[in-house]
């Protein structure tokens, strides 16, 4: 079987106007099979975002190619894509509703086919009552779960997500960790998950990828041996904590 | 009982209004206190029967004046937004006619009054292009602002959805441009008012400019008075319109609302 989604010895450069080069990512080897939850840790400036940059598509690999499904990554690949950034980045003119709607009105889809999946999604996230507010009436995390299903709106194969849950409190945090997991076993989408909090990537992941800066690698790629569903319990468990060590201790033998 | 009193105190309204009375009845008062004369400091009750007693008069220069503040408005309000709308998409034009721009604004617009004189003559064409020089800079300046500070992630999301550039446009980087226009039209609308005033004071036969010319040498108290009275009432108009504009098309821009006091 293909994976879904294979890099291979993908490499990303920039270059500065005064002629230097800067070696953001090298020899990038990795294969994500389908529905697979990746997590991909490390510290600032490993080039984590850059990876996810390649994935999406906005920026082409300077060595090395992408193959998604077996063929390589063009722009028709792009419907097979969710993204969630950081800040939730929502259209404060538009409701809840309208901002999720906002890719399928931007790919030209039917909308009143859309809807329907749009409040669902919105149901599932516990917003059902809020999908005729404006983002600003809602608080942050609630805002971070619209932007969720402004992703799923598409049915993404691969929902990228780039430390969607780092601006949030602890509490809120989990509850949102927890929903993701939630999310995923339903929709059974791929997922690429940068963070840099170890006790979410194994929380959360299959596979981690552990990443070292200057220039951006993978160190090393653990296997969560966690079974699922996972369950807050488990965050206390010997297993877990073992396996929170080992990418503590692969990060922290490459200077955090 | 006391609630009630808080909840006056709370209302901005109530609190401006009552400074303004404040200040107008210390005025009228110190006036007949003092025996002020009338062509110094008239009182306000005297400026209010003048501008009863004159109200052709101020009308016809008002409506002179406000006819030209609102054709260069207009003007500067559709040249700065197209203008904005081109240097924000071209690069190029950043760099060369953006820049060049920005330069001629250190240019005090009071020193080209007298040379519009000379190249656009003595009508009302010369009175529209100064308002429009003092409003069009802000409005572009805003504009640009404003479509260059979309959210990396809402471009890049655009991006990924494969967004046409007038999509991405018209759903995503005009509206959330409007706050920093609106930021612009605030600033360029009190200027507007300005700019027609120093026109007519270089060179007029009317308007509220040349009226306040000719009743302070003929040392009118009273009339000046009125018309500088109509003049600050036309500019405070102009920028509660915008305000209001504002807070209709694009309420979630806070920065034009004072916030509210929570109790305390």
């Amino acid at each position: 079987m293909t994976a879904l989604l294979s890099l291979n010895d993908v490499e990303k450069s920039y270059w500065f106007a005064s002629g230097e080069g800067m070696t953001a990512l090298e020899g990038i080897n990795l294969e994500v099979k389908n529905r697979e939850f990746i997590a991909i840790v490390g510290p600032s400036g490993c080039g984590k975002t850059t990876l996810l940059k390649l994935v999406s598509g906005l920026i082409e690999p300077s060595k090395g190619f992408i193959l998604v499904d077996g063929t390589p990554l063009q722009k028709s690949h792009r419907h097979l894509l969710g993204m969630v950034f950081q800040q939730p980045a929502l259209l404060p003119w538009r409701k809840v509703l309208d901002n999720v709607l906002l890719p399928c009105e931007i790919r030209g889809q039917n909308l009143s086919q859309a809807r329907p999946l749009a409040i669902e999604l919105l149901e599932m996230v516990g917003l059902k009552d809020f999908i005729h507010r404006k983002p600003q009436e809602l608080s942050y995390g609630m805002q971070q779960r619209v932007s969720i299903c402004r992703a799923l709106i598409s049915e993404p194969k691969i929902l990228l997500m780039d430390e969607p849950f780092a601006s949030l409190d602890a509490i809120t945090r989990f509850e949102l960790t927890q929903l993701l997991l939630d999310i995923w076993s339903v929709k059974q989408t791929t997922v690429l998950f940068v963070t840099h909090n170890i006790q979410e990537a194994v929380f959360l992941a299959d596979r981690i990828i552990v990443m070292t800066p200057r220039p951006g690698r993978i160190a090393s790629i653990i296997e969560v041996p966690l079974p699922r569903p996972r369950k807050e319990k488990q965050l206390y468990e010997q297993d877990f904590s073992t396996c929170a060590k080992a990418v503590h201790e692969l990060l922290g033998s490459n200077a955090l | 009982m006391k609630s009630r009193w808080k909840r006056l105190y709370n209302n901005e309204w109530v609190m401006t209004l009552l400074s303004f009375g404040v200040v107008i009845a210390l005025w009228e008062g110190l006036v007949h206190i003092f025996k002020v004369q009338q062509w110094l400091l008239p009182a306000p009750s005297a400026i209010l029967a003048e501008m009863l007693k004159s109200s052709g008069y101020l009308w016809k220069h008002t409506l002179v004046t406000l006819q030209e503040v609102l054709i260069g408005f207009a003007l500067a309000l559709g040249i700065g937004i197209l203008l904005g709308l081109i240097i924000a998409y071209s690069p190029l034009l950043e760099k060369t006619l953006y820049k060049l721009l920005v330069a001629t604004q250190s240019i005090p617009k009071v020193a080209i009054a007298p040379l519009l004189v000379i190249w656009l003559g003595l009508g009302q064409l010369t009175k529209v292009t100064m308002v429009f020089l003092m409003c069009f800079f802000p409005i572009m300046v805003g504009m640009v602002s404003g479509l260059q500070s979309t959210s990396r992630e809402l471009l890049e999301l655009s991006e990924v959805l494969g967004a046409k550039w007038y999509q991405a446009f018209l759903k995503i980087r005009f509206p959330a441009s409007l706050p920093y226009l609106f930021n612009g039209l605030r600033v360029s609308v009190s200027m507007a008012v300005i700019g027609a005033v120093i026109s007519e004071f270089v060179n007029a036969d009317k308007g509220l400019g040349y009226s306040l010319l000719i009743t302070t040498s003929q040392m009118n108290g009273p009339l000046a008075f009125s018309v500088v009275t109509i003049l600050a009432a036309l500019g405070i108009g102009l920028f509660s319109l915008v305000a209001w504009l504002e807070k209709r098309i694009c309420p979630w821009a806070k920065t034009s609302q004072s916030g509210s006091r929570a109790e305390g």
